[in-house]
């Protein structure tokens, strides 16, 4: 049995460690940079934490600053003992605090994802090729469903035809292409951005030759041409261990003299070519000029990419009208 | 050493094994300049606090909800409230996912609380293993990914609870023991002797509640830090296109999918849209054997499970269910073939 100083010690001392953590995660709040390692949605769950684990704190100290001799006891609990079992306890549960010391907190790069494979294409495409045949039905929905959409009157028959989608899962996709098309540049929105280039993806016959501005970093796989990259952006749907790279193929006169993890802006036109036997997106870049860093470097999934586009485009509409 | 010792030491000598290749590709890379030694250990910080902090609220709910447990509930509840006949015990088990919808992270905690109230090992189990796939929330994220592969989703679910219904009979049957590391009499009957040493109750206020959650924090944190940890190096230094590589071949890519399941340690709502990136390399069986692993076992819970049970009977857990999410994966690719 260890002594009761020494059991007040070890809850001083696990108090502390908690605290710190509840401050860590104050600390990366404060300075903005929760968005380095978690999704919203998935942010919002970890502000929750400080508040308890303060409690939690707070208990352990009165515990063994001002606990009965009898109720401060490691009975429930066994307690570590000796050197080795301390540092694998207590040296554990640092790590991460000395992590977020020690290293600065960084986005993860054009390496990673040459680790992870580079993706160029919306997840699971060959879904919906197979759908193409079977869902007539999900179609004459899609148009009820897009009659009905405030855009609807301004948007002539043969556009509606354009953008049909090949089933319900991709009415969401559908909807969007046909208020991409209507503008005269597309411009990439940080907030929909797998969806808008999903969408465009989908329907890249129709968009060839339409004007496009994208933002991301240069990631160069080991095949590629000389003036060739791609603007890469990590898609992340929890936190980034399930980090996707998500990237769109960009030919330009000067793309080589930009380096690997370069944030650029493209402007340049959207065309269709063959990537490994497969009809890909691809931009023809007019102008690649460096940037900066975005504040936020991943990209998130959208619940309602439609109703985002809605609201980025309502503002310059009603001005612009 | 001793046994006992060598068994205790067991949950963290393990998973150095995987370092192993994990050294090796990073010592054929050349004995590297400084400067791609500083970047990968900043993937990695990068990624082991993302997978640290995702699973944070989860182990703290976890804990929280064992800690109310462990004032309030009365161990005659839990006793009346699991029914008598083990097959309707098991099914019953592997529903309640439904009603408590938190993933492999938190369960563990609450689990134990609750066999130490007196909830059947197999009871226990089958929750476990069913609970973080047979929920509302991961079904609609495994929709959402698998958009028109219906099939997917179904094999899912389906082998989830038939593994889940299988193992926890299995264990009805062979495991008589209490499989938990440490006994009932150690945390129920205060009263009662042990090894020498004074025994007393101990008054249930919310200080005693905190500072219990707190105990149970700082030890499961211990497992999850060394399971995010291992993971985070294996995603930074070890290529997909190199792991990729291993996949092919029929029993391979099961086994493969399998393996990446078990070290990407990925939350059950998300892994579905990691899975969907493979649809292009892989058919049915080897997706559902991903999806369906991963919730059951993988790095960090595996190392938090044997914070809980005896390490034989985690070792013995562990290869059930890989060999029956193997043989079951399988039977799914037929189904849906043939």
């Amino acid at each position: 049995m260890i002594s009761s100083w020494a059991i007040r010690g070890h809850y001083v001392l696990r108090s502390l460690l908690i605290a710190a953590l509840a401050f860590y995660i104050m600390h990366l709040n404060a300075t903005d940079s929760l968005h380095y390692y978690l999704a919203p949605h998935m942010q919002t769950l970890l502000l929750l934490c400080p508040v308890p684990l303060l409690f939690i704190a707070f208990g352990m100290l009165w515990h063994a600053l001002g606990g009965d001799t009898g109720e401060v006891c490691d009975c429930e609990h066994p307690l570590p003992n000796g050197f080795v079992k301390n540092m694998t306890v207590y040296g554990l549960f640092a790590v991460p605090l000395l992590f977020g010391q020690l290293l600065p907190n960084q986005a993860l790069g054009s390496d990673m994802a040459s680790k992870k494979g580079m993706i160029y294409t919306y997840p699971n495409p060959d879904v919906r090729r197979k759908a193409e045949d079977q869902n007539a039905s999900a179609a004459s929905e899609t148009n009820n469903h897009s009659l009905s959409a405030d855009q609807s009157a301004t948007q002539d028959a043969s556009q509606q035809e354009l953008f049909i989608a090949k089933d319900i899962y991709s009415v969401e996709f559908a909807e969007l292409a046909k208020r991409l098309y209507t503008l005269s540049v597309i411009s990439v929105k940080p907030d929909i951005f797998s969806e808008t280039v999903g969408a465009i993806d989908m329907y890249k016959q129709q968009f060839q030759g339409k004007s496009i501005t994208v933002q991301g970093f240069v990631h160069r796989d080991k095949h590629m041409l000389e003036d060739t990259f791609a603007v890469s952006r990590f898609l992340v749907m929890c936190c980034t261990a399930d980090a996707i790279p998500f990237g769109i193929i960009v030919r330009g006169a000067n793309a080589s003299s930009f380096d690997n993890d370069t944030w650029v802006q493209i402007d340049g036109t959207i065309q269709v070519s063959t990537l490994n036997g497969e009809e890909t997106l691809q931009v023809q870049a007019e102008e690649i000029q460096p940037i900066e860093q975005p504040a936020s470097p991943y990209i998130f999934t959208n619940a309602d990419s439609v109703a985002e586009f809605d609201e980025l485009y309502s503002n310059i509409k009603d001005t612009g009208r | 050493m001793k046994h006992p010792v060598v068994f205790k030491m067991l949950p963290f000598i393990l998973p150095l094994v995987f370092v192993i290749p994990v050294l090796t590709i990073w010592l054929q890379k050349g004995s590297g300049s400084r400067l791609v030694e500083i970047l990968d250990m900043q993937q990695v910080k990068t990624i082991f606090t993302g997978i640290f902090l995702e699973a944070l609220p989860f182990v703290l709910l976890g804990v929280l909800l064992s800690s109310l447990l462990q004032m309030f509930v009365k161990e005659q509840w839990v006793r009346r409230l699991i029914p008598k006949n083990p097959l309707i015990g098991v099914l019953f088990a592997s529903m309640l996912g439904i009603v408590l919808p938190i993933c492999e992270c938190g369960m563990i905690p609450v689990v134990r609380r609750l066999m130490l109230k007196g909830m059947p090992a197999y009871i226990a189990v089958t929750f476990i293993l069913s609970g973080p796939i047979l929920n509302p929330v991961v079904f609609a994220a495994t929709i959402m990914a698998f958009r028109s592969h219906p099939e997917v989703v179904i094999g899912r679910m389906g082998l989830a609870l038939a593994v889940a219904v299988t193992v926890g009979l299995i264990v009805y049957v062979f495991s008589k023991h209490n499989p938990l590391k440490r006994s009932f009499q150690e945390f129920t009957e205060q009263g009662s002797v042990n090894g020498g040493r004074k025994i007393h109750e101990h008054p249930k206020t919310w200080r005693s509640m905190f500072v219990h959650a707190g105990d149970e924090l700082i030890e499961m944190t211990k497992y999850l830090v060394l399971g995010a940890f291992l993971t985070a190096c294996i995603q930074s230094f070890i290529p997909r296109d190199e792991l990729l590589a291993l996949g092919n071949g029929p029993a391979a890519s099961y086994l493969f999918m399998m393996g990446f399941a078990f070290i990407l340690s990925l939350c059950s709502t998300s892994d579905a849209f990691v899975a969907s990136a493979f649809t292009h390399s892989f058919s049915v069986g080897p997706l559902v054997s991903f999806l369906v692993l991963g919730p059951m076992l993988d790095f960090k819970s595996l190392l938090m499970l044997s914070a809980t049970f005896k390490t034989k009977f985690v070792i013995g857990l562990s290869l059930l269910v890989i060999t029956l999410v193997f043989i079951g994966s399988i039977a799914v690719d037929a189904l849906f073939r043939g």
